[in-house]
């Protein structure tokens, strides 16, 4: 059974559809990311997600409860890593942990114990009882996201955790974030980062204007567009040759030229290397440099909705 | 009550103790401006000028009249027997009070005595709306006669009744009106009004930051990761109004027992202060509630506090005697908190009346109070929806 199944969720503002017919589903020890750009409808998924939006329509269950806007069982499930440091700043980072755990409904001394617990595997043992005003960017990001633990969710809910973050912090969370999914926990987790995406989701919804136009893993969505790598090729000689000579070769898809660069489409680029060396050599063209371009999550997305991730 | 809700108002509550803007708005800056004010016009116990214009011949009247002289011997009152010209024109005393030459008159009227056997006729009181203490004790004084004389008017209609004849009664002289010590005098100063101006204003601005709180929280995810947890809507809302509440009472408290021990105010009895602090309290957590569930932006319910606040000090007499202005400009003054507060306050003060005499103004502030929580509350849901 999965953590989190979202069923047919929509969702309008007056008469603009955010949300429109949404649905997937998490399981224990998975890692789904949601990818799409600025006004997809990543948020306001999230939001119904997390029982802060009504849907018009569908429905979220959590762990077998129900999903809804006031106080349901269906909240003791999920943890929720807003994008913003959703921390009290005048407060130090265990009293924001006590609040927020009360709030969970822990208390006593299980609170004491998940606060230390959490602070620990933050690290931030030693600056708990400083106020998260004073904390560095990085620890306020490891703050954020450890208060989301206290009450050891089945489903973590993550917003882009690593905006604005130094690359030795973002490898740190990325690194704690695989640490909780093989633990068993479920996370949804959602970036503008392509290589975050390919690195931690097992699976990837792909949103667009509201609707979720694909999702499966990263090698899966590319074959489910098409996708091929690119063999660019760089040389000094009449490359519009090779490039005629190339264009009827077996497994060839597409080959273009242009200013001393050969960029080949073929179904396997290293099935075909061999023999586009020996054309290039046999014309006389000494190749200079050779890379291979693997279709990405920017490609698919390309594909998929015409524009670019970050637009 | 939802335990979330007080884990909410809790932690609202700490964080206000914290917050060098509620420390500095709603105890410092009215500590110190009250202070100076006492210091200018409240110091060294102000002696209220009050007159007393007999115009019945009655041996009641008579009796009346020197007893109120006896009880105000030795008093912070001053009275003055005023001999008027004319009975049928008292011009010249109304344009004595009005002119501040007397705090307030009370007018014994003509046929005065003989109402105990016949109509009874009407104390009147001329006060002057900028010095509502004055026309508050003799009002109050003037209450305490008519009660002794509605005594014996009773008596007198008993034996009447019964078939008795009232005479023996009325030759032993008239009831003495029931005027105790502490409806005419007062100790020490009475500097409510210095204190509580400057308090309305600040604490209205003081809880203003911390009614924005929900909005400074929803801009910056903290309400998300709030209403992520099994917590409602409503436990959010309940959460911050009872922090602002309870921080306003605690601001007010912490002035009334500063400005009392170390400054020597004097406020008046500390229970009907209580509650009128308590309205007024809840009368502003009304009307930041409705300008959070209004307002669209922290930076929007800000200005529109402030606005608010000023406007309300200055037509509410935080500045001057506004709500205590005679006529329109009164009624509409005493429809603001402040107004209402000040009001309520001077009138229960020393010598005052009791609270359930301005149970009207009470339940003004109580009931613009929750309205106000209520429809900000339901607003601000709304949006969230």
């Amino acid at each position: 059974m999965d953590v989190l199944s979202a069923t047919g969720l929509a969702r309008r503002f007056g008469e603009r559809t955010a949300v429109d017919d949404v649905s997937f589903g998490i399981a224990a020890g998975e890692t789904y990311g949601l990818l799409g750009p600025n006004g997809a409808g990543k948020t306001t998924t999230i939001s119904m997600v997390c029982g802060l939006l009504a849907p018009d329509s569908g429905t979220v269950v959590i762990n077998g409860d129900t999903m809804a806007t006031d106080r349901c069982p269906a909240k003791t499930h999920l943890g929720l890593v807003p994008q913003e440091i959703a921390l009290y700043p005048d407060l130090s980072g265990r009293e924001n942990m006590e609040f927020f755990g009360r709030l969970q409904g822990l208390s006593g001394a299980r609170l004491g114990e998940r606060i230390d617990s959490v602070l620990e595997l933050v690290g931030l043992a030693d600056r708990g009882g400083e106020r998260t005003d004073d904390y560095s960017g990085g620890m306020k990001r490891r703050a954020n996201i450890g208060v989301a633990l206290l009450h050891e969710p089945e489903l973590l809910i993550l917003d882009e955790p690593t905006v604005g973050v130094d690359p030795q912090s973002r490898n740190a969370i990325l690194d704690g974030i695989a640490d909780l999914q093989s633990s068993g926990m479920a996370v949804l987790y959602t970036t503008h980062y392509m290589e975050e995406a390919e690195r931690l989701c097992d699976r990837i919804g792909v949103m667009d204007e509201g609707r979720l136009v694909a999702e499966g893993s990263t090698a899966e969505l590319v074959s489910l567009v098409g996708e091929h790598p690119v063999l660019r090729l760089e040389g000094d000689g009449d490359l519009r040759v090779v490039q005629s000579r190339l264009a009827v070769l077996d497994g060839v898809i597409d080959c273009t030229s242009a200013e001393g660069r050969l960029d080949v489409v073929a179904q396997e680029s290293a099935v075909v290397l061999g023999e586009v060396l020996q054309i290039a050599e046999h014309n006389g063209v000494r190749i200079t440099a050779v890379s291979v371009d693997e279709p990405d999550l920017e490609d698919v997305f390309l594909h998929l909705t015409g524009k670019a991730l970050r637009d | 009550m939802a335990s979330s809700t007080l884990t909410l108002a809790g932690n609202g509550i700490r964080r206000g103790f914290r917050s060098r803007s509620l420390l500095l708005m709603g105890i410092v800056g009215p500590l110190i401006l009250g202070s100076v004010l006492a210091l200018a016009f409240g110091s060294g116990g102000p002696t209220i000028s009050i007159g007393l214009v007999n115009l019945d011949d009655s041996e009641l009247s008579s009796g009346i009249a020197d007893g109120l002289a006896d009880a105000l011997e030795g008093s912070q009152l001053e009275l003055t027997r005023i001999i008027a010209d004319d009975p049928g024109d008292l011009s010249d005393v109304e344009r004595m009070v009005s002119d501040g030459e007397i705090g307030a008159v009370l007018v014994i009227p003509e046929g005065y005595g003989a109402s105990v056997t016949a109509t009874p006729e009407t104390l009147r009181v001329i006060g002057a709306g900028d010095n509502a203490i004055a026309s508050s004790i003799v009002s109050s004084i003037a209450r305490s006669i008519a009660a002794g004389t509605d005594l014996q008017r009773a008596v007198v209609a008993g034996f009447v009744a019964a078939g008795v004849d009232p005479s023996p009664v009325l030759d032993d002289g008239p009831v003495e009106p029931v005027i105790s010590a502490e409806q005419v005098t007062f100790e020490g100063r009475f500097d409510a009004p210095l204190y509580f101006g400057p308090l309305a204003i600040f604490l209205f601005l003081g809880l203003g930051v911390t009614a924005r709180t929900l909005l400074r929280d929803e801009h910056d995810g903290m309400l998300a990761r709030i209403r992520s947890a099994p917590v409602s809507t409503r436990d959010v809302v309940a959460g911050s109004a009872i922090t602002v509440i309870a921080m306003g009472a605690l601001a007010s408290t912490a002035v009334i027992l500063v400005s009392t021990i170390v400054f020597g105010a004097s406020w008046g009895e500390p229970l009907e202060v209580l509650v009128v602090i308590a309205a007024f309290v809840v009368s502003i957590a009304g009307l930041l509630g409705l300008i959070v569930g209004i307002a669209a932006t922290e930076a929007q319910a800000e200005s529109w506090t402030n606005v608010i606040a000023f406007t309300f000090a200055v037509i509410g007499g935080s500045f001057f005697g506004g709500a205590l202005l005679p006529g329109i400009l009164g009624t509409i003054g005493t429809m603001t908190p402040n107004g209402a507060s000040m009001r309520a306050l001077i009138e229960v003060g020393p010598g005052g009346q009791s609270l359930g005499d301005v149970w009207y103004l009470l339940a003004w502030l109580f009931g613009m109070g929750i309205v106000g929580i209520i429809v900000g509350a339901r607003l601000f849901a709304r949006r969230l929806r």
